[in-house]
C-alpha cells in the first residue's frame, strides 16, 4: 500500500469512528429523555388522542370551571401522566387571554403520587413570578389540585414543593407548607 | 380589643402594586385609617405594627393570642383580582383533634364560626358600600393559629389604576365599612362572652 492510500484509509477510519460517536450519543440523548407529550402552545380542545379536563378560573370570576382539551397521548403510570396535566394546565394559564396570567417560564419538574396524595416539584420560576395575593395564589392551588383530581381521582390532596424544597408560602401569602386538598372550595357561599 | 395588622413589613415588601407602591405600605396607611374609625365607634383597636417593620407569622398570631378575647382583622392588598376578599381560615385535615389543648397549627378551629361570622358580616358592609366583594377560605399565614374570631381582607384596584389603593377617598371608604362590621360584630361577640362567663 502506498502511503496515500494509508492516509485516506486512516481519515475513512477517523470520519467512520466519529459518525459512530455522534450516533451513540444521539441514542443515549433519547433514552435519558422523559417521552416527551405532544401538546401545542394553547391546548386542543378537539382531535385525536386523550382527554383531559382543566378545572380552569380567572383573578376575580366565580370558581373553578372544567375545560376539555386533548393530549396526543398521556403517559399510563400515574406520576408522569399527573406531570403531563400539570404541563397542560400551566399552559393553558400562560396563554394569551388567560383570565389568571401565569409566568410562561412556569414548569412542573417532576410529580409523585402516593396513594392519594401527588407531590409536585415545581420550578423556582412558578413561585417567583407567580402574582402575589391570597386569591391569585389560592386560585391556582386549587386549579392544580381539582384538575389532578379531574382526571386521576384518586388523588385527594397535593403538596407543592419549589426545587425540591418545602417553601413556607406561594408567592407571599398562602401556605405551601400544608396540604391542598381537592374538594375545599375556595369561594364562600355569599359571593355578591 | 380589635388587633388590627396591617401585612407584611420591613424587608418583606409583599406584593408590588405599581412602581415603588408595596403592599406592606398601603395596609400600614389603611390599617391606620382602620384604628381611627373603631375608635370612632369606640372600639378599642390596636396595631400589631406601627412602623414599616418586620414581623413573622408567629409574631403576629402569638401578640394576637396573647390579648385576651382579641378580635383579629388581617389586612392586604394585591394588583391582581377585582373587588374586596373577605378571607376565612381554611381548616383541613392536619386541623389537630379535640385533645382539649389548643393545638398551634389548629388554634383557629374552634373559633371559626366566629370567624365566618364577622366575615358574612364584612362582606354585608362591603356590598351596603357597592363594592364588589368575594368571600374565601384560604390557607393564609397566621389565621390557622390565632386563637381569636380572625378575618382577612384583601383589597384590589378592580378596574381601576393600582395606585387607587393609595387614595385616601378609597382606604377611607374601606375602612369605614370594615369598622362598621366590626364594630356590630363585637357588640354581638361581648355579649356571647359576658352569657358564657355567666355574668349579666
Amino acid at each position: 500500500l502506498s502511503s496515500r492510500q494509508i492516509q485516506i484509509a486512516i481519515a475513512g477510519l477517523a470520519l467512520a469512528m466519529m459518525a459512530i460517536g455522534f450516533y451513540a450519543y444521539r441514542l443515549l440523548e433519547r433514552e435519558e429523555r422523559p417521552p416527551a407529550v405532544r401538546v401545542s402552545a394553547i391546548p386542543a380542545t378537539s382531535g385525536p388522542g386523550e382527554q383531559v379536563t382543566l378545572m380552569l378560573g380567572s383573578s376575580g370570576g366565580p370558581g373553578l370551571r372544567p375545560r376539555k382539551v386533548r393530549a396526543s397521548s398521556l403517559p399510563a403510570d400515574p406520576g408522569p401522566r399527573a406531570q403531563e396535566v400539570v404541563r397542560l394546565l400551566l399552559r393553558a394559564y400562560a396563554a394569551k387571554g388567560s383570565g389568571h396570567p401565569l409566568p410562561a417560564e412556569a414548569e412542573v419538574k417532576q410529580v409523585f403520587v402516593v396513594e392519594d396524595t401527588a407531590v409536585l416539584d415545581m420550578n423556582a420560576a412558578f413561585s417567583e413570578k407567580h402574582p402575589s395575593g391570597i386569591a391569585a395564589e389560592q386560585l391556582t392551588l386549587d386549579s392544580l389540585a381539582q384538575t389532578l383530581k379531574a382526571n386521576l381521582p384518586q388523588i385527594k390532596r397535593i403538596k407543592v414543593l419549589i426545587e425540591g424544597k418545602e417553601r413556607r408560602t406561594l408567592a407571599g401569602h398562602v401556605a405551601l407548607d400544608w396540604f391542598v386538598e381537592a374538594g375545599e372550595a375556595a369561594e364562600g357561599a355569599d359571593r355578591k | 380589643v380589635v388587633v388590627v395588622d396591617a401585612a407584611h413589613g420591613g424587608q418583606e415588601t409583599g406584593a408590588t402594586l405599581a412602581s415603588r407602591t408595596y403592599e406592606k405600605d398601603v395596609t400600614l396607611a389603611l390599617a391606620r385609617r382602620v384604628r381611627a374609625s373603631l375608635q370612632k365607634r369606640d372600639v378599642p383597636a390596636l396595631l400589631l405594627r406601627e412602623e414599616d417593620r418586620s414581623l413573622s407569622t408567629e409574631e403576629r398570631a402569638e401578640s394576637t393570642n396573647r390579648i385576651g378575647r382579641a378580635i383579629y382583622v388581617g389586612l392586604h392588598a394585591s394588583a391582581s383580582g377585582s373587588g374586596v376578599s373577605v378571607v376565612t381560615a381554611r381548616m383541613n385535615s392536619r386541623t389537630g383533634k379535640d385533645s382539649g389543648l389548643l393545638a398551634w397549627d389548629a388554634a383557629q378551629a374552634a373559633y371559626l364560626q366566629g370567624s365566618e361570622r364577622m366575615a358574612s358580616r364584612m362582606a354585608e358592609e362591603f356590598a351596603k358600600k357597592k363594592l364588589s366583594v368575594h368571600r374565601r377560605r384560604a390557607e393564609v399565614p397566621p389565621l390557622r393559629h390565632l386563637a381569636a374570631p380572625a378575618v382577612l381582607l384583601e383589597i384590589t384596584p378592580g378596574d381601576g389604576p393600582s395606585q387607587a389603593l393609595n387614595s385616601a377617598a378609597f382606604q377611607e371608604l374601606i375602612s369605614e365599612a370594615v369598622a362598621g362590621a366590626v364594630a356590630d360584630f363585637t357588640r354581638s361577640y361581648r355579649a356571647q362572652a359576658m352569657q358564657d362567663s355567666g355574668r349579666p
